[in-house]
């Protein structure tokens, strides 16, 4: 949609974008892809992606072609960190602002201090990373981790890891899996009907939506909801169902404010070479991505500076259609607070980018 | 011989190949990389290709050994050897041939669709190692990272450079599968995919060579599997997964599995495929499986097999009908010399005290017989008498339950076949038992290389063996079948196979040599001389043979065993045997009526007529059974089909009653053609069939075998009669208590009471019976006899039964069948009680 | 407690296993009556769950469960008529081609026709939540389809072993060519064979939609397992198989009780194992065409 309207009001230096897409599937795929995307189509910047092991792997051929790439949905930590470099950047709050924007709720409402958690994590490079992020809170905020399953991204009975879950009697479970897992989860969760409260650090709107009425419960992290109040993400809001008859979720969110931010600085540098384009981003060009602040890319990480947003679950009788079906929280960090406070420092997440 | 040129012809198109390649991509506006990724996918299909193309046995799991040689590499590259990818290479291949030696050791115990299965459930199992091992394999992230390193100057992370290497592998690659497939190890293979069995009776210890090939596909596959590995920096656990397993299987098929470079093409189309039509559908998958589909349905040689039907129909080949016409027969030739085996004396083969039982039932007891050196030994009885058991015992296709068997003096009971055969025990069998996809040239050859040292030889060419060439000419001139080697062995007459098979057998140098019905299915002219073959051959080699035609057979052999129901009846000279009263009355009875002979005697030839059974013939396979076979029967009578083992009686009965198709003739029953009915409206028509061994079904009551009878067929006796469970009961009284026993627990008798009244539960006008006195107590015996004359009164019947005695009193008129053909038919009662007509007429 | 625990986890692999029982019943039935080793068995399995959510959506979960399985036999008609026919007498590792193919085709044209993210269902109100016993806790709707399993078992079970239908089917299997001779056709047994196996499969796919994501890989992910439970019980066993399901269920259970990482591996670890002792699965017998 953004390319639509951008070419509508005449395209970027008066040259239209064509914007290709391919289906990731898994890393080995999404690489071959981005590889050929270079090479044989003549791409020249690449952005997507919400699996952090398949941006993994098209970070590192952004380098290899020195071409840019914004990873839109890749929440993992590390990418920001260890495996950062250069090319890429990263529109998507990482995991540790997902969970202090969760703890923060959580600790408003006293069930953080001294309370016994338990968590269920994906199994690869997000899960491993947004484990530690959790660990880190926990430590800070004197809870202690009774119980701690990692569950392949396979798996999609998780019967048994409940079990085991009622066994530890925790106050918290904590869920920090990722896409459909999460919805599997929250889906067997509500069937075997637990009274411990489910908690996560990871959630996508469109995931919830998929859940089915009923099942959700707990307090979850977002990036950006379609209730937010704003002037600008009203007006987008409103075109976007106009044209899919449904609300836009997050990922549909971001790949158009990275779109635009995209359009921005080619038109503002006049190229598409990489070299001028990360030169433009490293400057802390402020952006308007229709939240209350302005955002910007950290020079040091590439990371997309924002705010961030708890959520819970609506009761049934006050949603109005069935999409509306979260209430935000407060935006965190709090009003007044510089937003790199809930962002990772530089020696908890060192990110060395070869020139 | 083929020369050089031809031998590497494949190897030259797949070097033109490889250059043209990333021109016609550049053409298609695809780039290097997917050329690169082509001619690595095409190294792992024809790995694949080694195990289901070549030796037939279809692996569902090699993504399995894809991945694990992907994983190989990185992780060696990773730890041990940064920035190089030959090394790691090198020493991935050498563990994937590791991990599938011990993994073939396991799987390959199975074959067939349980091998299938097994390599299905590798490839799960590898998955799921790779996918949550994440220490090890990097779990979902992948195992990321590689390096392609540099060949001297130059980069491989340039992609040019880069397809160069992976070709030129390629291409060494395919140099080495050439060699081995032109290699005595490599043709073993072949046989074992055409056949398994005959390949272990020949001598070659075929596991071992299953196991060598085993390993050396995965390798193959695990190599390429570590080039795209570094084509993509990265290693996941989708390379080991199924569905990519099976995208390297549907590259084999549609490429077509029959030649060496039908995978590398299959690979190709994948690629094209998924590039091309990736561009305009993302469900390119879909329109690729129903490719596939229409594959496997349409054409299963794949693209390479639509090219050869194409090439055909271009350039039709010349006429090659009269194939045994255009052999040349040299009459006389001595046994070559290189089949003579050095001085035998004495006794040769001795069987002593051998049983065996299968499941209870004694097929063979107590036997014993011995082989003398320079003798035509003939082992003859009835069906089921144990002679091709016998066979199966000495040549070690079953273990003996007890006794020795002695070959030149050394036991070999407990011996594998292929051992055996190294001794020196070669065999035929009964149903022809060659390679049917491979030259006539070809399954001799493997014969005589099966003696070779070199038949383990993976690297000479099967022409390096010049010695072996020699021999195989010398034996094709023997046999009579010079000028038409390069037929394959399933296009022969059935006349012809059977001779392969005999020089099958003859090629693996024996010192005694097991014939199994050599001369079955042969027309008169070639009798004779297959007769004058083995006589030829038993000047040298001992000779055991079972045959049919006795009085051939009887004509050549120094020695006679007559078996009986798994007993060796006597042993002597053929002049014994003939004048042996208990040999005499196996095959002839004794004349003398063992029941009362009830048949009325009126005549029926005013009876109409109710079967018409024309001129009919019918094949198994190659083999001709019924010959223009005619008969007729009448309203009420009984005929007996007679006729020696082999003859075609119940073949007839099979054809009768739509079992066996027929391919020409008329078959007329109550006024309506019945001859291209399927069995089941026949059956409803009017006609019962009892077969041999009753065919009852195990594990169900004798009540639920009943109601069968009754589902499908009327019941009201409008066409023909009916029996209810009253008239049942009235027939065999002894059933009453047996109602709710199962089937397989009744006795004999009470079985064959089963069957009977199983057939006569819906309407049956013409009753076909096989065999039905067979292994009986003769109280039983009297019982069924009784029953069926009654039966008379009503219906018309059709009896086989070797018991002449009997059925000649039972039968109204004889039709005596040889060979498929009807020559004799006439009243029943002169064969019965004139012994020495009987014997004129039926055998000695 | 400790006990009590395991006893959970027992009877979550039964739950489990009578789910892989579901499809591998019919897999192992098609295999003995018509030798025919339907990798396309799955297929089926993912389009009853993808039926079952859209008749949820319109007419409830409990109309879900009959229909779904109705349609997907009905489907299993043509399957049967334009497919399987073909491959009755031909070798079986052509029906493993075409099938396995055909498999792909049929997860393509879900993903066309449903989009490849997946979708979902819910548990009906009713059926939520837990029941205790003493310790012992266990998901009501999980109960239910065990005893929805246990039904199934015994139907199946009544019909090849009490009525003249299964008479027929497992006189075919052992002698097709002396049932043809008491005039009875096997054709439309034969059908009716392929019907229920694949009724079974979509009716395993409708009771699991609700608690598992519909997607268009679930039949894929299903197929391997179900043929390591028919290999394990033995190709053309009734009752190896329904011994292969609890066994693999329960296995994998407590292995991912004591070390998750190995669950999914267990169940090939256990099929290995028991080929080793007994190479034609647990009550398998021989059969000729499959050697």
């Amino acid at each position: 949609m953004a390319a639509e309207e951008i070419n509508a009001s005449g395209g970027i230096m008066g040259k239209q974008i064509d914007l290709m897409s391919e289906d990731s599937v898994n890393p080995a795929t999404a690489s071959t892809k981005a590889q050929r995307m270079i090479e044989q189509d003549g791409a020249v910047l690449l952005f997507g992606e919400i699996s952090s092991a398949s941006s993994l792997t098209i970070m590192q051929v952004a380098e290899r072609n020195k071409k840019v790439f914004f990873s839109t949905g890749a929440r993992s930590d590390a990418l920001r960190g260890k495996d950062c470099n250069r090319y890429s950047f990263h529109c998507d709050i990482p995991n540790t602002v997902m969970v202090n924007a969760v703890g923060t709720a959580l600790k408003q409402k006293g069930m953080v201090k001294g309370k016994k958690f338990v968590t269920l994590t994906a199994d690869y490079i997000f899960g491993h990373d947004l484990l530690k992020a959790a660990k880190a809170f926990f430590s800070a905020n004197d809870a202690t981790l009774i119980g701690d399953e990692l569950i392949a991204t396979d798996v999609t009975d998780f019967s048994p890891y409940l079990l085991k879950v009622r066994q530890a009697k925790p106050d918290v479970v904590c869920c920090n899996l990722a896409g459909n897992q999460v919805t599997n989860l929250v889906k067997q969760y509500a069937e075997f009907g637990f009274p411990y409260p489910l908690v996560g650090f990871n959630l996508n709107t469109g995931d919830a939506w998929a859940m089915g009425e009923g099942n959700l419960s707990g307090t979850w992290p977002t990036v950006w909801y379609h209730t937010l109040e704003n002037p600008a993400s009203k007006a987008f809001v409103e075109a976007f169902s106009k044209k899919y008859g449904k609300p836009p979720e997050n990922h549909a969110w971001i790949e158009y404010i990275t779109l635009k931010m995209i359009a921005q600085a080619i038109t503002e540098t006049k190229s598409t070479e990489s070299d001028a384009l990360i030169g433009y981003f490293e400057k802390q060009t402020q952006f308007d991505i229709m939240k209350s602040r302005k955002a910007y890319f950290r020079s040091w990480d590439h990371q997309l500076v924002q705010e961030a947003y708890p959520f819970t679950v609506k009761a049934k009788n006050e949603m109005k259609d069935k999409w509306d079906m979260l209430v935000l929280g407060e935006a965190v960090p709090a009003a007044g607070a510089e937003l790199e406070t809930i962002y990772p420092t530089k020696t908890q997440n060192p990110c060395n980018m070869k020139a | 011989m083929m020369t050089s040129a031809a031998k590497y012809r494949p190897l030259l198109l797949a070097a033109l190949a490889v250059i043209v390649l990333p021109f016609g991509l550049y053409l298609l506006g695809l780039s290097l990389n997917t050329g690169t990724m082509v001619v690595a996918l095409a190294i792992a299909a024809m790995g694949l290709n080694l195990c289901i193309g070549y030796t037939g046995l279809v692996s569902f799991g090699h993504g399995a050994w894809f991945g694990i040689g992907a994983y190989a590499a990185g992780l060696i590259q990773r730890n041990w050897f940064n920035n190089d990818i030959f090394l790691p290479l090198l020493l991935a291949a050498i563990v994937v041939a590791v991990i599938s030696t011990f993994v073939g050791f396991v799987i390959l115990r199975r074959r067939g669709v349980y091998f299938s299965l097994l390599t299905l459930a590798l490839s799960a199992l590898t998955y799921t190692i790779a996918f949550r091992w994440t220490a090890v394999t990097g779990g979902e992230d992948g195992l990321g990272g590689l390096k392609r390193g540099s060949l001297g100057p130059f980069s491989l992370d340039n992609a040019l450079n880069y397809y160069i290497v992976v070709a030129a592998l390629c291409l060494g690659v395919l140099y080495l599968l050439l060699r081995l497939v032109r290699s005595p190890f490599g043709h073993v293979l072949m046989a074992i995919r055409e056949n398994q069995l005959r390949a272990n009776f020949q001598g070659y210890p075929v596991e071992r060579y299953k196991l060598g090939v085993f390993v050396i596909s995965a390798v193959v596959t695990g190599f390429a599997g570590g080039l795209i590995g570094f084509q993509n920096y990265l290693v996941s656990a989708e390379a080991v997964s199924v569905p990519f397993s099976g995208e390297l299987l549907a590259i084999v098929v549609i490429g077509g599995m029959r030649s060496m470079l039908g995978p590398a093409i299959g690979a190709l189309f994948f690629i094209l495929f998924r590039e091309l039509f990736s561009i305009w559908t993302p469900n390119w998958l879909l329109w690729f499986g129903l490719v596939f589909v229409a594959f496997v349905l349409y054409s299963p040689g794949g693209l390479v097999g639509i090219w050869a039907t194409l090439a055909k129909r271009w350039w039709p080949p010349p006429e090659e009908a009269a194939a045994m016409s255009r052999r040349k027969i040299y009459q006389g030739l001595p046994l070559p010399a290189f089949l003579r085996p050095k001085a035998l004396e004495g006794i040769v083969l001795d069987v002593r005290g051998v049983s065996k039982s299968f499941g209870g039932i004694r097929a063979v007891t107590d036997a014993s017989l011995t082989v003398g050196a320079g003798e035509i030994h003939a082992l003859i009885g009835p069906n089921g008498a144990g002679k091709t058991t016998l066979f199966n015992l000495v040549s070690g296709l079953y273990p003996t339950d007890s006794g020795t068997i002695r070959l030149n003096g050394r036991e070999i009971q407990g011996v594998p076949s292929e051992a055996i055969c190294h001794q020196g025990l070669a065999r035929s069998f009964q149903i022809t038992n060659l390679f049917k996809g491979l030259s006539i040239y070809e399954n001799l050859r493997l014969s005589l290389q099966a003696q070779s040292p070199g038949r383990f030889d993976l690297w000479r060419d099967i022409d390096h063996y010049r010695d072996i060439h020699a021999e195989t000419a010398e034996l094709i001139k023997f046999l009579g079948l010079e000028g038409i080697e390069t037929i394959e062995g399933g296009e022969l007459s059935y006349g012809g196979q059977r001779l392969v098979d005999l020089g099958i057998a003859l090629g693996s140098k024996p010192q005694v040599l097991l014939l199994d019905e050599p001369l079955a299915g042969l027309a008169a002219a070639e009798r004779e001389r297959v007769s004058n073959l083995v006589k030829n051959i038993a000047a040298n080699i001992p000779v055991l043979i079972v045959e049919h035609d006795i009085d051939r057979v009887l004509g050549f052999s120094r020695t006679v065993t007559v078996m009986n129901q798994g007993e060796v009846l006597m042993t002597g000279t053929p002049e014994a045997a003939r004048a042996d009263r208990k040999v005499q009355q196996i095959y002839t009875g004794t004349g003398v009526p063992e029941v009362e002979h009830i048949a009325s005697e009126q005549a029926r030839e005013s009876a109409a007529q109710i079967l018409r059974f024309e001129r009919v013939n019918t094949f198994y396979g190659k083999s001709h059974i019924l010959h223009d076979a005619t008969l007729g029967v009448r309203e009420g009578e009984i005929v007996a089909l007679l006729g020696r083992n082999g003859a075609g009686k119940s073949t007839l009965l099979k054809t009768l009653a739509g079992l066996v198709p027929l391919s020409s003739g008329t078959i007329e029953y109550a006024g309506m053609d019945i001859s291209r009915l399927p069995a089941p409206e026949i059956a409803r028509a009017g006609i019962g069939y009892v077969p041999q061994g009753r065919g009852l079904f195990a594990g169900m009551t004798v009540r639920e075998n009943l109601s069968l009878g009754r589902l499908a067929r009327k019941t009201d006796g409008s066409n023909g009669a009916v029996w209810d469970e009253a008239q049942i009961l009235n027939y065999f009284p002894r059933l009453r208590e047996r109602m709710d026993v199962a089937a397989d627990y009744l006795s004999g008798g009470e079985q064959q009471m089963v069957a009977v009244a199983r057939v006569m539960s819906g309407n049956v006008k013409l009753l076909l019976l096989d065999e039905p006195f067979e292994g009986l107590a003769p109280a039983v015996i009297l019982e069924l006899f009784k029953v069926f004359d009654r039966l008379r009164q009503h219906i018309s019947i059709v009896i086989v039964e070797h018991n002449l005695d009997l059925v000649l009193a039972l039968a109204d008129r004889v039709f005596a069948l040889e060979r498929g053909a009807v020559f004799h038919q006439g009243p029943a009662q002169p064969l019965l009680t004139d012994l020495e007509y009987r014997k004129k007429i039926l055998w000695l | 407690m400790q006990f009590g625990f395991l006893l959970e986890q027992v009877v979550n692999g039964l739950v489990l296993g009578g789910y892989y029982l579901l499809i591998a019943l019919g897999l192992s039935l098609i295999f003995s009556v018509g030798g025919i080793v339907n990798l396309a068995h799955g297929a089926f399995y993912a389009l009853g769950a993808y039926i079952s959510v859209e008749i949820t959506k319109y007419l409830g979960f409990g109309s879900a469960v009959v229909l779904s399985p109705i349609a997907v036999a009905l489907l299993g008609i043509l399957f049967e008529r334009f497919i399987l026919r073909r491959f009755y007498d031909a070798d079986p590792i052509l029906s493993l081609l075409v099938t396995f193919a055909l498999a792909m085709v049929t997860e393509q044209a879900i993903r066309i026709v449903w989009g490849a993210p997946p979708i979902s269902a819910a548990i009906p109100q009713a059926l939520r939540g837990s029941v205790f016993l003493g310790d012992f806790l266990f998901s009501r709707y999980r109960l239910l389809i065990l005893a929805v399993v246990a039904a199934v078992l015994l139907g199946v079970w009544l019909l090849l072993h009490k009525t003249s239908f299964g008479r027929v089917v497992r006189a075919g299997i052992q002698r097709p060519d002396m049932v043809a001779a008491l005039g009875i056709r096997l054709q439309p047994y034969m059908t009716a064979i392929v019907m229920l196996g694949v009724g079974m499969a979509a009716l395993g796919g409708a009771f699991f939609a609700p608690i598992t994501i519909v997607h268009p890989a679930m039949g894929a992910e299903i197929i391997t397992v179900a043929f390591v439970v028919v290999v394990i019980g033995g190709l053309g066993s009734f009752w190896g198989v329904v011994i292969a399901a609890l066994l693999v269920g329960v296995v994998r259970g407590i292995t991912i009780h004591f070390a998750p990482a190995a669950g999914e591996a267990s169940i090939y670890v256990l099929m290995f194992l028991v080929l080793m002792v007994r190479p034609r699965g647990l009550l398998g017998e021989r059969i000729e065409k499959f050697e």
